[in-house]
């Protein structure tokens, strides 16, 4: 390689960098590698090579990103029922929270089937993993702040706004950590590697 | 079945219509397997130029495809004394040609039809 093509190496690095880490970890290297290859065997000139590679990479994340979104949608849906059940038993509304919870749990079983039905060789597309360690930390930190509030308060009587702010921030952390279980348990029936026949 | 619907098999039917991305890296290694950059090359060639596939296009095609089975990485290189050895070769899997020739056969009755239906097209010629 001539040292002309440092910079496309440098952008191409960077550009892989953005990637998302599934494809960036197995394939970072080819990636480069192609990049590289189509301006020294193809003698494709930078100006018209790097818009190529921004937009690729735009293109890609952007679809990534929307798969994940998506995915993170359903596993969201599923956690605010089970985090507005948990909010129900605890002010002791226990039918309404077996009720909500019951449908909570019959949608993580569907979500846990359909993982189920896509073994290692699947021919189905799989999606794109989210990561379920942020919303578990994010939702225990949460709940963790608010029971702390509730049990240095004692006795004393909160003021409205305060116990508003103190249920959300409860009934959100509920949320975020449900949202985390279903999405760890989706993880973890989903094929992780693809063995050969 | 309808009429001109190609005869796929169950497994085969599930990933149709395939990604145009996809037929034409499983076209591009129809004859031979090949290396990222020279299945780029051939799609751009079999595309006439239409579709130049960048570095994460192919990419996540490549381990899409791979996960589904349609196209194999090699463990050995087809001519190590000709090539880079940084390079991966891809081939055809047996499903991976099944899944071809089923999506050709979807599209050729696509265009056989869109030919019959379409004002002022000229007739393909199509059997």
């Amino acid at each position: 390689m001539t040292s002309g093509h440092r910079p496309t190496r440098f952008l191409s690095r960077g550009l892989v960098w953005l990637m998302p880490r599934a494809l960036r970890d197995e394939y970072g290297p080819d990636m480069v590698q192609l990049a590289l290859d189509r301006r020294t065997h193809s003698g494709e000139a930078a100006w018209r090579l790097w818009p190529s590679l921004l937009s690729d990479t735009a293109v890609v994340v952007a679809r990534t990103r929307t798969e994940q979104l998506m995915n993170s949608m359903r596993a969201l849906a599923v956690g605010v029922l089970l985090a507005v059940a948990t909010f129900a038993a605890l002010s002791g509304d226990l039918l309404v929270a077996l009720g909500i919870a019951s449908l909570g749990i019959l949608l993580t079983g569907v979500f846990y089937a359909r993982g189920r039905r896509s073994p290692a060789g699947s021919r189905r597309p799989a999606r794109e993993p989210v990561s379920w360690v942020p919303w578990v930390l994010v939702g225990a930190l949460l709940c963790l702040a608010s029971l702390a509030t509730v049990a240095i308060a004692g006795d004393r009587e909160l003021a409205a706004p305060a116990w508003i702010a103190l249920m959300a921030a409860l009934l959100l952390g509920l949320t975020a950590l449900a949202t985390g279980l279903v999405l760890a348990t989706q993880r973890s029936s989903r094929p992780v590697a693809v063995q050969p026949e | 079945m309808r009429e001109n619907e190609p005869a796929a098999t169950n497994g085969t039917r599930d990933l149709l219509p395939l990604p145009p991305a996809a037929m034409y890296i499983l076209v591009a290694l129809a004859e031979a397997p090949s290396h990222g950059y020279r299945i780029m090359s051939e799609v751009e060639e079999l595309s006439g130029g239409v579709m130049r596939l960048g570095p994460g296009t192919l990419y996540g095609s490549i381990k899409r495809m791979v996960g589904q089975r349609l196209i194999e990485e090699l463990e050995e290189r087809p001519d190590p004394a000709l090539d880079d050895e940084r390079r991966r070769y891809y081939q055809l899997t047996p499903l991976g040609a099944e899944v071809a020739v089923a999506e050709l056969d979807r599209l050729t009755a696509l265009t056989r039809t869109a030919a019959k239906r379409l004002p002022g097209r000229p007739q393909l010629g199509l059997t």
